[in-house]
């Protein structure tokens, strides 16, 4: 499931170990996916979506950034790692749902362009029994192709929650 | 193009040189409109960051009853973009932002298709850097009718000048 490298690639063993389980794989990796890349139609998409084109915001400072048209979005980057977690996350299962609890570190090491490719790789820090469900702490880094700095590095936290049980 | 974020009635132009902007730390810079969020404007991000069941495993997302209504956490990340854009009055011509971190990113409230937000931005740090001056701001997206935000975030940005470029 690559699709010429404009999507995540999937993992089978997602959502194989119930959060209950998942104390033995702190501080293991969880997944690194195949390299891929964004196309100039995504990067348009999410710019329409968020009012980043000339006429909906003042875009006068963004255009002094070198080669704005052309670069990714660090807040792209970071949106892109909902994606690779519904593709690769291995803890979850049935009856379980997922929540966006947060992110905390994130910094933006590289700038990333049109044709660069990048991955993701993610390592489990931690899990934390909650009343709502587990709230699971995950170093996740996006790595580029052929740069010893990564585009984007940080911590996502996930929340793991019966159905019906989110409050 | 639909209803414009944040409220942007014409071009802001800086107010604030960057090298006074530690005299506003503590002070509320803005304060948006408020936006809502219909259902084109999210398919839009959906589609662009490919969460969607065309490109992603949607299969836990869905299971969440509400999951298709829900908006995403990192839309509101990203919509902190043109909250700044038209609003932010630290600036001056020849200069231009670098995303460079987030901190205490939560989401104490979610928001659903059609809610309206608005952001309360406050600066909390100015501090020299090699290369410009690293701007934090503390956001507060509120969310209609909700006493919890639906998103507080410390974005710290760095200002540099176009013409210090290499």
């Amino acid at each position: 499931m690559n699709n010429g490298g404009l999507r995540w690639s999937a993992s089978e063993a997602r959502r194989s170990v119930h959060p209950r389980e998942a104390h033995s794989l702190v501080g293991a990796e969880l997944f690194v996916t195949d390299w891929r890349r964004v196309d100039r139609d995504h990067l348009d998409q999410f710019h329409w979506s968020v009012d980043e084109v000339e006429g909906a915001s003042d875009m006068t400072a963004n255009e002094l950034f070198p080669r704005a048209e052309d670069n990714v979005d660090g807040f792209m980057l970071l949106s892109l790692v909902s994606t690779g977690f519904f593709n690769n996350y291995p803890v979850g299962g049935n009856g379980l749902v997922a929540w966006n609890y947060g992110v905390d570190s994130v910094r933006f090491p590289a700038t990333v362009y049109l044709e660069n490719f990048f991955r993701l790789r993610v390592n489990l820090q931690s899990v934390e029994e909650k009343p709502a469900g587990w709230l699971l702490r995950n170093e996740v880094v996006l790595e580029m192709q052929g740069s010893e700095k990564p585009a984007m590095a940080g911590v996502f936290l996930v929340m793991l929650s019966p159905v019906g049980d989110q409050g | 193009m639909g209803e414009i974020a944040f409220g942007m009635t014409g071009k802001m132009r800086p107010q604030i040189p960057p090298a006074e902007a530690h005299l506003h730390v503590g002070s509320v810079l803005f304060t948006t409109d408020w936006l809502a969020l219909p259902e084109s404007r999210v398919l839009k991000f959906r589609v662009g960051t490919f969460a969607n069941e065309d490109d992603s495993d949607m299969e836990q997302c869905l299971t969440n009853p509400v999951g298709y209504e829900n908006v995403d956490g990192f839309m509101l990340v990203s919509l902190l973009l043109p909250a700044h854009f038209n609003n932010n009055p630290i600036g001056e011509p020849g200069s231009f932002g670098l995303n460079y971190a987030m901190e205490n990113v939560r989401f104490p409230a979610p928001v659903f298709l059609e809610d309206r937000v608005r952001v309360v931005c406050t600066l909390t740090e100015v501090k020299d850097h090699p290369k410009g001056v690293l701007v934090t701001t503390h956001n507060v997206m509120e969310l209609e009718n909700s006493e919890r935000p639906c998103l507080v975030a410390d974005w710290t940005v760095l200002l540099r000048r176009v013409d210090d470029l290499e």
